[in-house]
Order: structure tokens, then sequence, then C-alpha cells
């Protein structure tokens, strides 16, 4: 590799981005397609398209900055803002849907029987499995963070080469230095225990159970709609229930994704306990996630019912 | 001069304070539940009845009050009645 001097990025040419936008164009029309004459070839195609461009992109991306050194710190900021922004996003999507249930739901329309739910619309009691999602998202959090803090806690980067600054410098001049600050390797006589064991070990269990917490609440949601009374096409209750509720949960299904990714990083010691912005990102998204099911738990399920 | 005998009272709904917006379309679709109450309770020639049927007779566009005449009969209408 040759010597750069500065501590940008510049990336080579990629197909993922024109074979992505192809993805979402075929998905989108596939969608349509699908919804008007139960065709669904077109949109699966359209999904597969998506999926492929998402696993080789990140693919490239974890080879970028774990494998070659890529992510300097001016490069992670770059990143970590880009991954705020697109929470934000994200929020405004949601609040776009949440602006939808309270227009319905403030004033009910005379058509639903001026109540809310709308006559005949038997809601889903907020005590029972609604709350004992609740649960375990928030215990998601609290593993989640266990994990988080059992890396940060973790050993340090064994110092690089006189000359380099390790993964964080902002010089990648060699990439065989970064792959050498990994945390926890087998010989570091200072790995330190914590609650009995290594750090390693708490960071493995940690985000282990935040994965298996989120693959319960979706098997437990997906029972939920299997139960329900209603269904989207009942009343503006079902619609905005549903684009909510739906809405989130592929959004729990992408975070799920983006946990069990950081946990085979994890698994193959891809985290310092300096530099873990895979992680940090998807502890962010899982936060967010657990945020907007907190809004839906107190709004949709309980005032709503 | 016979103004006394030819005197015609107009009174329309009075304001209601339970709906002061603008937009008076619950105020119409609650005298027209009361209504149907009222009947379900009393009967239809009970007297006190009539004012709200009076009221949505005011308040209501025609088109609506047959509407929803009609999911009365079906036991379609969208009210706790």
């Amino acid at each position: 590799m040759s010597l750069v001097y500065h501590p940008y990025h510049l990336v080579d040419p990629s197909p993922w981005p024109f074979v992505g936008a192809s993805g979402a164009f075929l998905f989108t029309s596939g969608a349509v397609i699908l919804f008007h004459y139960n065709d669904y070839r077109l949109a699966l195609t359209g999904l597969f398209l998506i999926i492929i461009t998402a696993s080789a992109w990140w693919r490239d991306v974890i080879r970028e900055g774990t494998h070659q050194g890529h992510h300097t710190q001016v490069v992670v900021r770059g990143l970590k803002l880009g991954m705020l922004l697109f929470i934000l996003s994200e929020v405004c999507l949601f609040l776009a849907f949440f602006w939808a249930f309270f227009h319905s739901s403030l004033a009910p329309s005379v058509e639903l029987g001026s109540v809310w739910p709308p006559l005949g619309i038997e809601a889903l009691d907020p005590f029972a499995v609604p709350l004992l999602n609740t649960t375990i998202l928030l215990s998601s959090g609290a593993t989640v963070t266990w994990a988080h803090h059992a890396i940060i806690g973790g050993p340090a980067p064994i110092s690089a080469p006189k000359g380099t600054q390790g993964s964080e410098g902002p010089l990648p001049s060699n990439g065989a230095t970064t792959s050498s600050s990994l945390l926890s390797t087998p010989n570091d006589q200072r790995a330190p225990t914590f609650l009995g064991t290594d750090f390693r070990t708490n960071a493995v269990i940690g985000l282990l159970m935040t994965v298996l917490l989120g693959i319960i609440f979706t098997g437990l949601q997906a029972f939920e709609y299997k139960e329900a009374s209603f269904a989207i096409s009942d009343s503006v209750y079902g619609s905005t229930f549903f684009m909510l509720t739906g809405t989130h949960g592929l959004h729990v299904l992408v975070g799920t994704t983006f946990l069990i990714v950081c946990f085979i990083r994890l698994l193959s010691n891809q985290f310092t306990n300096s530099h873990h912005l895979g992680l940090e990102a998807a502890i962010w998204y899982w936060h967010f996630v657990d945020v907007v099911w907190l809004f839906l738990y107190v709004f949709v399920y309980w005032w709503g019912s | 001069m016979s103004e006394e005998k030819e005197k015609i009272v107009l009174k329309t709904a009075p304001f209601d304070n339970r709906f002061p917006n603008t937009n008076q379309t619950k105020n119409c679709w609650q005298n027209y539940v009361d209504y149907q109450r009222c009947i379900k309770a009393k009967g239809e020639d009970f007297e006190a009845c009539q004012y709200f049927k009076r009221i949505y007779r005011i308040m209501c566009p025609n088109h609506w009050v047959e509407q929803w005449d009609e999911q009365v009969e079906n036991g379609t209408f969208a009210g706790r009645i």
C-alpha cells in the first residue's frame, strides 16, 4: 500500500451503489406489481439485489476499516455523523406515521363512531404481550450496554510499532499494524477479569443475550399479529396500527441482523477497546428501535386502547 | 293590524358549548345519536326526543341523514345507540 499524506479514505470504484439502486427500483416496482397482480417475482428479484448489496458492500467496508486500516479518526468521525443523520431520517419516517396515527385518533371521525379504537375494533390488551415485549426490549438495552462496557473495559490494543499510531492513527500507512491490535489476544498477560471471567466472555454473553432477546421480541410480535382480531384493512385503526408496528418490526429485524454481524465480528476479534465503530453504530440503532417501541407502547398500545 | 297572529317564529340550533369550533360535524352527529338513543329508550312518540331530531335536521346535510338512517336500519351504524 502506498503512503498517503492525509487522513481521508478515498474509496475505490465499486459496483454496489448501482446494484443497490437497481435493487431498490426493482423492489419498489415489484411491490406495486405484487400488490396489484399478486406476482412476487420482480419484488423478490429486487429484494435479492438489495440483500446482495447490503452483504457485499458492508463486507467491503469491514475489509477497508478493519483489515486495511482506512478508518482513521477523521473517517470514523464522518461515519458516526453519517449514522446519526441516518437515524435522524428514521426518526422523521416514524414521525410521519405517528402523525397519521394522532391525526386519526385524537378526534376520531364520525365514520368510526367518534371513538378510538373505532366501534367494532377490539384492541390488543396492552398489559399482556406488549408489556412483556417492553420489558424484553428494555432488558436488551441493558445487555447490549453490558457487552459494550465489557469491550471498552477490555485490554487495550497492543501498542503499534514505532512510527505508526495503530488503527486510530491519522496515517493509515501500514495495514498490518491494525490486525495485531485486537481484543484479548490469548497471550495478553494484562487481560483483566470481570464478574469472575474475562472481558471477552462477558462481551460475547452480553451480545448473544441481546440478539436472543431481539429474536424473542420478533417471535412474540409475530404471535400478536397472528392472534389479532383486526387486519390492516380494518379501518384507519388497522392502517395506522400495522404501518407503525410493522415498520418498527422491520427495524427490529434489521437491528437484530446488525447485532448478529457484530457478534460474529466480536468472535473473530475485530473490536478493540477504543475502536469498535460497527458495534457502536449497531448499539445506537438498537437504542433507537427501543425508544420507538416505548412510544409505540405508550401511545398506540396503551393510550390507543 | 294582525301582526300578533301572523308572527312566524324562526329558530335555528342554539350555540352548543360542547362544539365550540367552526366544524360542526360532531354537533350534527351527536344530536343524531342522541335522537336514536332517545327513541330507543322512550319510543318514537316521546315528545322530548323531537328536540334532538330538530337540531340534527338543521345541522346535518340531508344525504348524511339518509345514509345514517339506512345504516341504523341495517344495524351497521357506527355509533353506540
